[in-house]
């Protein structure tokens, strides 16, 4: 009994999350095409990571 | 009388540890200096801190029963994240599937050993690597088990790169290590920004509602930011809300840390299934990215899937350090950093997935 409620769980979360992921990609993928117009690239990709605030400290972003 | 000092001793030792690893080695201060100190005071015998009454009794009751702090925390932790990355790949987001993974492994080990459904589910979670997600799913499905499941899932995330460098050095080849990964930035319109918060609620809403209150909040905080005109509450949310219930919710997690009921085999059980869900969660992660390797004839670095967990940007940041210890010009980061904000997305929502569907196959 609790072993077909692992894997029943198992197979609906995998399924679920695996769905609604690719549902959010899409939904992504949509929304930039729909604002392309708006879209602006900028350089250089080195510039960008340097300054990505990653100097986060402790559980607020450390989830 | 004498097991029950003996025990209380023990736990303020246990107290002291979390005290020395937050100041000495700077594991998650935030939240491991309260539970700590919570820790030792509700352990002074007759203190009577987590009876009717007491006052960390008060604060659980207040935010930590109801889910409270936990949904504070992350409309701040919102507030912080930059899902642009995302934005600019999202594909990334699938590497998460494999890399929760772990939730289901250490969860059908639980249920194996002896735990209840409701108590291996909360096990599971701690494989999601994402604390206020623990927490909510824990105080729904085993109270008694919230000090032992937050402890450990906060020590191992604070751990992240003692396990992760290893493995993925263990799980992948050094002309794996050394790919480059293209990377064309782009910056997105602030409507695309605005829209992205309210969508993923709604899609992930309608798959998992009882994940609502998870990721209603953590996107709740990033409209505040990205929506540009509530800068206060954007900034409160950050700050203030965010500092005040970590605060209140490691005290009141510390509280929970009672010699009577911590100091069990139960307790022991759980870090052991905990460093489980952790390893295999990566290890699947960086499997998986590895069959993306071959799949695209090797334009995807293996390393970036052991970041599309919710470690964040911990994860993100060893992946890039294991990329540049190859090869000092190879800039992982912003891939990695994608992969990791997928990963928050995707522990809330494998958490709302759990909160949904366990209790219905009770």
């Amino acid at each position: 009994m609790s072993l077909e409620f692992g894997l029943t769980l198992t197979g609906l979360g995998v399924l679920a999350m695996f769905l609604a992921l690719a549902v959010i990609i899409i939904a992504c993928e949509a929304l930039k095409r729909i604002f392309k117009e708006a879209e602006v690239e900028i350089t250089p990709a080195e510039t960008l990571v340097e300054e990505a605030p990653l100097e986060r400290e402790g559980v607020n972003t450390r989830t | 009388m004498l097991p029950y000092f003996i025990g209380n001793a023990i736990m303020i030792g246990v107290g002291c540890v979390l005290i020395y690893l937050a100041i000495k080695k700077e594991y998650e201060p935030l939240l491991l200096l309260p539970i700590g100190f919570g820790a030792i005071l509700v352990n002074i015998p007759f203190s009577g801190l987590m009876e009717s009454g007491g006052i960390f009794r008060v604060i659980y009751d207040l935010g930590i029963a109801n889910g409270l702090f936990p949904i504070l925390i992350f409309i701040g932790i919102g507030a912080m994240v930059d899902f642009g990355p995302l934005l600019e790949r999202p594909w990334v987001i699938l590497f998460s599937v494999p890399a929760h993974l772990g939730i289901f492994v250490s969860l059908i080990l639980a249920l194996l050993i002896g735990f209840n459904p409701l108590e291996a589910s909360a096990i599971g979670i701690i494989g999601a690597m994402d604390g206020p997600t623990a927490i909510l799913v824990t105080s729904k499905f085993a109270p008694h088990m919230l000090g032992s499941i937050t402890v450990c899932a906060y020590s191992y995330m604070s751990a992240i790169p003692i396990i992760q460098i290893p493995l993925s050095k263990l799980l992948t080849t050094r002309k794996e290590r050394l790919v480059r990964m293209e990377y064309k930035p782009r910056t997105y319109s602030k409507s695309v920004r605005i829209l992205f918060p309210i969508v993923v609620t709604l899609i992930t809403g309608i798959i998992a509602p009882a994940g609502v209150p998870l990721m209603g909040s953590l996107m709740l905080g990033n409209f505040l930011k990205e929506s540009g005109v509530a800068d206060r509450l954007s900034k409160s949310a950050e700050n203030e809300i965010s500092n005040i219930s970590t605060l209140l919710l490691g005290i009141a997690i510390g509280g929970t840390m009672l010699a009577d009921q911590f100091l069990t085999v139960q307790t022991l059980l759980v870090f052991a299934l905990g460093i489980v869900a952790f390893v295999s969660g990566l290890a699947f992660g960086i499997t998986f990215a590895k069959i993306a390797y071959v799949l695209t004839k090797g334009k995807i670095n293996p390393l970036i899937g052991a970041t599309a967990v919710s470690a964040f940007p911990m994860a993100a940041r060893t992946a890039h350090k294991i990329g540049r210890q190859e090869d000092p010009d190879n800039w992982l980061l912003m891939h990695a950093i994608a992969a990791n904000t997928g990963g928050q997305i995707a522990s809330v929502v494998v958490g709302g997935i759990i909160l949904t569907f366990a209790p219905l196959l009770v």
